[in-house]
């Protein structure tokens, strides 16, 4: 298993990336800004040949199937999303602060599918529910939109972070990292963009998991808890999309909203295994 | 929560928080119309669908939150909500997407540009003016223009559409609410176990201890199961043969997955299990001559020469993961005894030393001296298919299309407006272009500042 050495090795090119970032704005040196990015760059190009790897293995197993299919699977792909969504908002807004804030969420959910017991790094064949043409287009969107929602909420912490100090002073070292986090503005604009793409990703995988259920389950909608807790973390950011929208709300209120969202997010991936329901194949 | 303490609670809340936003603004009363336009509301019961859809994932399933009066009274809340504020706000959307944008503007629209909203150019004015008319119906199609001796003004728009958007998304979700109601009224949800080689012709209601009769019937020809190396199921598989007054509808296999359509009606693999009436082949040695039986379960058979009776009381395919076992009662004048006979005794036993002591009805030579030998079952299967009727789901199926092209609407377009004004001024052609946007304004900036590059024969620049 190949793959799977290279995916958690993966976990420590993350793990320093997250470091450097956080060095660049407590030591004001770009170098360790541009280190970090290269390694991102790098542990980025790494899983990605590690997933193609996975999914030729698999068919060498004579169970070929995309590499999308139980938890650990998910946490990888999610923990590649992340980065690869961090690295375009990095390419755009030229902006490295944003690092220390997204590279943990990659590490964290690479380190928990390495190197926690309970996930099975195993490539396992499908089950019947999940032989479906269905399969890659639901988890791709949903993780897709997982991953836009993680991205906003280290914005939104950033944010947060940045709002306090400009209403007061803190002391010397929290400042010169605080001061390194763009303006409250740029990040409302970030963290309204990537709620904006993770809402319609959501939407898409709801939608998706609906005509599969359809095709699988007998019903469209079977108020299982993890499509109950799907809908529920959208609703909680259709709520901030049309506050904003039509009553204007921005800034603090938005970033709340898109923590509590992420929390809802968290439920529904990891919390919702806990609750019976048809999902439970995923433990 | 009764129903009527849960509706009381949300009416009460959902006023409240509506009353607020009209204190908050005017001192307006409430009247029905701005009870049920106000965009309070809307959050209002976001938030509460959103709370009680959490709600109903935690307690029991048969407090069935999804249907209860309260909840659909929500969901008919905002159903109203969405109804009233569109009609409220279509006809501002109206007037946004139909009115003319007239170029003539005011001097002061155009005097307190940016520089880099404004350049000269060495051309003179009608030329220039030719080539900017040229470059925006290229750009937007339709121009408005305005042209007098030492001005020409030139607009024009795109993505007036954008306006309508948001009505796309409302009558979406309308369409959802409908489809789904549409689904409950109309339509029907069963389950039906046939064993192998039965034939059904009704389907038990979900939730309801009511049967539903088909137009046809169903028969399951075979059942059969698929396995990986390493034991994880791979397919189940129904052989199904429907029929209508002798005549075969369809057959075919019914895979989970792969669902089967029969007169708008859909079946789905859903389960399986043992009917319980597998026949066991039973060997009793110890007589002058071994007796060889096929039983099922309450059959019962005589052991020759021992005067005994036996009688069959369980027959399983695999007791408590040990395997294929039989259960008997063997009686005669003098002994009454009740015990298992198990395929894989040997391995049992070894594996548990002293197994008879310990639990002597495992003993299958209770009725000593007669040994009772099972040498294997075979297992009828049934298999549980899901039977259902949902004419409202293509409904669904379009109101989510609606409502994530009118998210896409929302989101990624926007009407712009762009105006050209055309002077001379010190000798020069003044050119000065700017805008107008119901979207973001970064967008528009990066729109005005590809025009101007465009005008001026650059490359586009910047992101």
């Amino acid at each position: 298993m190949t793959n799977t050495f290279i995916l958690s090795g993966v976990t420590f090119v993350y793990l320093f990336a997250t470091l450097f970032y956080v060095l660049r704005m407590l030591r004001g040196r770009e170098f360790w800004g541009r280190t970090a990015t290269f390694l991102s760059l790098a542990g980025l190009t790494a899983q990605t040949l590690a997933l193609a790897l996975r999914w030729k293995e698999s068919y060498l197993l004579g169970i070929g199937h995309a590499p999308l299919s139980n938890f650990y699977e998910s946490l990888i792909f999610l923990a590649w999303a992340v980065v690869l969504l961090y690295l375009i908002v990095e390419w755009r807004t030229r902006s490295r602060s944003l690092g220390a804030f997204t590279l943990p969420a990659a590490f964290i959910a690479m380190a928990y599918a390495s190197f926690s017991p309970d996930v099975n790094s195993r490539i396992q064949p499908l089950i019947p529910a999940l032989q479906s043409n269905w399969l890659v287009s639901h988890v791709v969107t949903c993780f897709l939109g997982y991953a836009c929602f993680t991205v906003a909420f280290g914005f939104s912490v950033m944010y947060l972070l940045k709002e306090r100090q400009d209403g007061q002073k803190g002391d010397e070292q929290r400042q010169t990292f605080v001061t390194f986090i763009p303006s409250v503005e740029i990040l409302d604009e970030l963290i309204y963009q990537s709620v904006v793409l993770g809402f319609i990703l959501l939407g898409l995988g709801i939608i998706t998991g609906s005509v599969w259920a359809h095709n699988a389950w007998g019903a469209y909608w079977s108020w299982d808890p993890k499509e109950t807790w799907s809908l529920i973390t959208w609703l909680i950011y259709a709520l901030m999309l049309h506050a904003r929208l039509v009553r204007g709300w921005r800034g603090r209120r938005t970033a709340v909203i898109a923590v509590i969202g992420f929390a809802s997010m968290l439920f529904t991936y990891l919390g919702v295994n806990y609750l019976p329901g048809l999902h439970s194949y995923l433990k | 929560m009764s129903c009527t303490g849960g509706a009381a609670i949300i009416f009460g809340v959902v006023s409240v928080l509506a009353n607020k936003e009209n204190t908050q603004e005017k001192k307006k009363p409430v009247t029905v119309q701005s009870f049920f336009t106000s965009v309070r509301l809307t959050i209002s019961l976001l938030i509460l669908i959103a709370a009680a859809a959490a709600l109903g994932t935690f307690v029991p399933p048969s407090v069935d939150v999804y249907h209860s009066f309260w909840f659909l009274a929500l969901l008919g809340l905002l159903s109203l909500n969405l109804i009233a504020c569109s009609l409220e706000r279509f006809p501002v959307s109206w007037r946004r997407f139909s009115e003319k944008t007239d170029p003539d503007r005011p001097r002061s629209f155009f005097d307190l540009l940016p520089a880099d909203q404004v350049f000269f150019s060495r051309d003179e004015k009608v030329s220039e003016a030719a080539k900017v008319e040229d470059l925006l119906r290229k750009r937007y199609g339709r121009v408005q223009k305005k042209q007098m001796a030492e001005v020409a003004f030139f607009s024009a728009e795109k993505g007036a559409f954008s306006h309508f958007g948001v009505y796309a998304v409302h009558l979406g979700v309308l369409v959802i609410i409908a489809g789904a109601m549409t689904g409950a009224l109309f339509g029907f949800k069963g389950y039906v176990n046939i064993a192998e080689g039965d034939t059904a012709g009704a389907v038990l209601l979900k939730g309801e201890k009511q049967l539903k009769n088909l137009d046809f019937a169903v028969r399951l020809d075979r059942f059969t199961m698929d396995f990986y190396e390493n034991g994880m199921p791979k397919t189940y598989r129904s052989d199904l043969t429907f029929m209508k007054e002798g005549r075969v509808l369809y057959q075919g296999p019914l895979l989970v997955n792969h669902p089967i359509d029969v007169e708008g009606i859909r079946f789905y693999q859903s389960g399986y299990g043992s009917a319980g009436d597998g026949e066991a082949s039973l060997r009793v040695r110890g007589g002058k001559k071994d007796v060889l039986k096929k039983v099922r379960v309450g059959d019962r058979f005589e052991i020759p020469g021992a005067k005994a009776d036996v009688r069959v009381l369980r027959v399983e395919e695999d007791l408590m993961g040990m395997g294929p076992a039989v259960k008997v009662h063997v009686r005669s004048a003098k002994r009454d005894v009740q015990f298992w006979a198990f395929h894989n005794i040997r391995e049992i036993e070894t594996q548990n030393p002293g197994l008879f002591e310990k639990v002597p009805q495992f003993n299958p030579g209770l009725f000593a001296p007669y040994v009772f030998e099972l040498q294997g079952v075979t297992v009828r299967y049934y298999s549980g298919l899901q039977v259902t009727r949902d004419p409202g789901a293509p409904v669904v199926a379009a109101g989510a299309f609606f409502m994530m092209a009118g998210f896409m609407v929302v989101f990624f377009s926007a009407h712009r407006r762009i105006y050209v004004r055309i002077n001379e001024a010190e000798g020069m052609t003044r050119v000065a272009v700017t805008g107008s946007t119901s979207g973001n304004k970064p967008g528009l900036e990066r729109e005005v500042r590809r025009f101007i590059d465009e005008c001026r024969g650059k490359e586009p620049s910047g992101r």
